[in-house]
């Protein structure tokens, strides 16, 4: 009997033992709060598992580096993401330059969720990662692993939401600018209590942009942009048609090479945004526009 | 002034460099200079090696402010008159006008149409716009780095072949593919004068793919200039390879480097001002029956250079402002003004090294005693 007592304590202790883990990585003391137009957020970090990314980022945001950076890229149910330093206005100084280095990866089993903090790379390059990164808006199972994952919204997730529902332009980027005014670390879960941290509020969009045009980047919206540009091929075409007689053949064929490359203008209008759904996709428009390019560095070639 | 009947289609673009042929030539052969070693060799190429060695040696990667002043100083007195120059050229003179009436006359409003169209559009246009000239400034710049290879190498007597000339093009493009290749793998894109573009998300596998044509180029072609050393039991004059090793270096070694990075524009500006200067004034002094003196040539580059600093502060300073006047954001007009501009320049640069003039002796081949007037070159005219 008091064996089996013995046993079901252990087991217990053992439980209990385990369930820290697995409620997920240690978060360690510091907080930062980043004041935006839609109130305050405050993350917390993963020292323990992306340690260089944490002190990293925590040394940048005491150098006043975050601040006056702005989300350049959002997607709702996807990513938030803060451009990189190269954008920031005003630049930063020399000093605040020296500080910032590439990171190597730090890859985790931690799952790319709403509310995770994910360290920007490039594409090619795992060890690439430096100042921009992404506030996951909903799950990216694609991401896991190959981004280093380094903190979590603690509080302000509302605030995010409404930095969120501002429309953006067809490239994803907000049709306002989403500025973090400020950045700041406080040492601990307590000593953010003496913060007064802002709730969420609307971010003041001009009423122009709260059509649904702004934010759908579908076909239809591109319906007036092709016609002018169709429009540009016709005058051209019926130009031609016209002084077909009058004209030499030179000038003609010349006059057919402008179609070409209003053509081709249209085509990288209509295929930009399908590029980024095949990289096989996008080496096509790449090698289209090089094959643009030596056609028209035959443009009104003389003859002989 | 000489009374060669000249054939002159020795572009700084490349499609018709290698041929070159004038009288005068076979008379007396062009000297290997514009100038003379030391100015060639610091404008065409040594000056911006050296300023990158410096930079990563002394200044580190970064652009600061002090880069950025310094780049911005340097687009008023060589940058926008590159621009103007080649304008200037085509646009002076009726007569060059009409040998190119839709370069001259019909790109302009097509350029113009992609203008109204960006600011019309500025989500979806205005990004397209963009990078069409970010794309197509790296192949111009390819372009101009073959051409004054090609030219060079006339003048050094080395008769390319079309297989040279694949291998040194596959390098010269080679390494342009691999610069935009790099930076376009990248689907997240940039900021051009506060447009946002986006990149074309390539195949990472595409970096590899370019950096091998460009070294298999590279490696192709330098056989060939042995092989060529050791037929003619001489060497090539490097100035013909410097071209080629300038362009790996602002594209290939210093893409990390963005301090450097910031003057690459002005040291292709610096090339193509070193050409175009010596152009204009010995077509100038040909048709104008103008005797060679130092005089001439003070007087004339004064001139001909005040004039086009005076153009690109307009067409790049002023224009932008008067746009921004009537409401338009004036990061937004810069960027497309600058986009229209350039645009516009690779299509005028394509057709101006192709002018023709009869009256107007080889200007490719043209070196500065030509224009001083030494004695040797006082013999020849009389």
């Amino acid at each position: 009997m008091i064996q089996h007592a013995n046993f079901v304590t252990a087991a217990l202790l053992g439980v209990l033992w385990a369930l820290p883990a697995a409620a997920g990585p240690v978060v360690g003391h510091e907080r930062v709060v980043f004041n935006t137009d839609a109130g305050d957020i405050v993350f917390a970090f993963y020292p323990e598992v992306a340690p260089q990314t944490v002190r990293q980022f925590l040394r940048l945001v005491s150098y006043e580096v975050y601040d006056h950076f702005h989300f350049h890229r959002l997607e709702p149910g996807f990513v938030l993401q803060l451009a990189a330093h190269h954008n920031r206005t005003p630049p930063l100084t020399p000093e605040q330059l020296k500080l910032i280095h590439p990171l190597n990866l730090e890859p985790s089993d931690i799952k790319h969720r709403a509310g995770v903090l994910s360290l920007a790379r490039a594409d090619a390059n795992p060890d690439s990662g430096e100042t921009s990164f992404s506030i996951l808006l909903g799950d990216a199972p694609h991401l896991d692993g190959k981004y280093t994952v380094f903190g979590v919204v603690e509080r302000g997730m509302d605030v995010v939401h409404e930095l969120a529902r501002v429309p953006t332009h067809a490239n994803k980027e907000p049709v306002v600018r989403l500025e973090v005014k400020k950045a700041m670390v406080v040492g601990s879960r307590e000593q953010l209590a003496t913060v007064s941290v802002q709730p969420a509020r609307p971010v003041p969009v001009p009423s122009h942009y709260n059509s649904s045009a702004a934010s759908s980047p579908g076909v239809f919206p591109m319906r007036i942009e092709v016609a002018l540009v169709v429009l540009v091929m016709i005058a051209i075409s019926v130009g031609c048609s016209l002084l077909w007689n009058r004209l030499p053949p030179r000038v003609l064929a010349s006059l057919v090479l402008m179609i070409v490359l209003v053509g081709g203008f249209l085509l990288l209008i209509l295929f930009m945004p399908l590029a980024h759904s095949s990289s096989t996709f996008a080496l096509g428009v790449f090698l289209g526009l090089l094959g643009l390019f030596r056609l028209m560095s035959s443009f009104e070639t003389p003859p002989g | 002034v000489s009374a060669n009947t000249l054939q002159v289609q020795s572009p700084i673009t490349p499609s018709s460099a290698g041929r070159v042929t004038t009288a005068v030539a076979a008379k007396r052969p062009p000297k290997l200079y514009f100038v003379n070693a030391i100015v060639d060799y610091t404008v065409i190429g040594v000056a911006s090696i050296v300023t990158f060695i410096l930079l990563r040696s002394i200044h580190g990667p970064e652009r600061d402010q002090v880069i950025w002043t310094t780049g911005a100083a340097l687009l008023w007195v060589c940058n926008w008159p590159h621009f103007a120059a080649t304008s200037y050229r085509l646009y002076h003179s009726p007569h060059n006008i009409m040998q190119y009436p839709v370069t001259a006359l019909g790109i302009p409003w097509l350029i113009l149409a992609a203008v109204v169209a960006s600011i019309a559009s500025p989500d979806l246009i205005a990004p397209c716009f963009v990078k069409i000239l970010l794309i197509w400034s790296p192949y111009h710049f390819s372009g101009q780095t073959l051409g004054i290879s090609l030219i060079y190498a006339r003048r050094a007597g080395f008769k390319i072949t079309p297989r040279e000339r694949f291998a040194l093009s596959a390098f010269i493009y080679g390494t342009f593919i691999s610069q935009t290749v790099r930076s376009e793998v990248l689907p997240a894109g940039n900021d051009y004068y506060g447009i946002h573009y986006l990149g074309l998300g390539l195949p990472a596998w595409s970096i590899q793919a370019a950096n091998i044509w460009m070294w298999v180029g590279g490696i192709a072609f330098l056989l060939f200039v042995i092989r060529w050393c050791m037929k003619n039991n001489r060497m090539l004059p490097p100035i013909v390879l410097l071209p080629a090793i300038t362009q790996y270096v602002w594209f290939v070694h210093s893409s990390d480097q963005r301090s450097f990075q910031e003057f690459v524009p002005f040291f292709h500006s610096a090339q193509y001002l070193l050409i175009a200067w010596s152009v204009q004034l010995k077509e100038k002094m040909d048709l104008q029956g103008i005797r060679p003196s130092l005089r001439y040539v003070l007087t004339e580059t004064g001139r001909w250079g005040g004039l086009n600093i005076l153009i690109g502060a307009v067409i790049f300073w002023m224009v932008p402002r008067l746009m921004a006047e009537s409401g338009m954001q004036l990061s937004f007009a810069l960027g497309i003004v600058t986009a229209a501009i350039q645009i516009h320049h690779f299509f005028v640069d394509g057709v101006i090294w192709k002018l023709k003039n009869k009256n107007v002796a080889s200007p490719l081949m043209v070196n500065i005693e030509d224009l001083v007037g030494s004695p040797a070159v006082q013999e020849a005219r009389a």
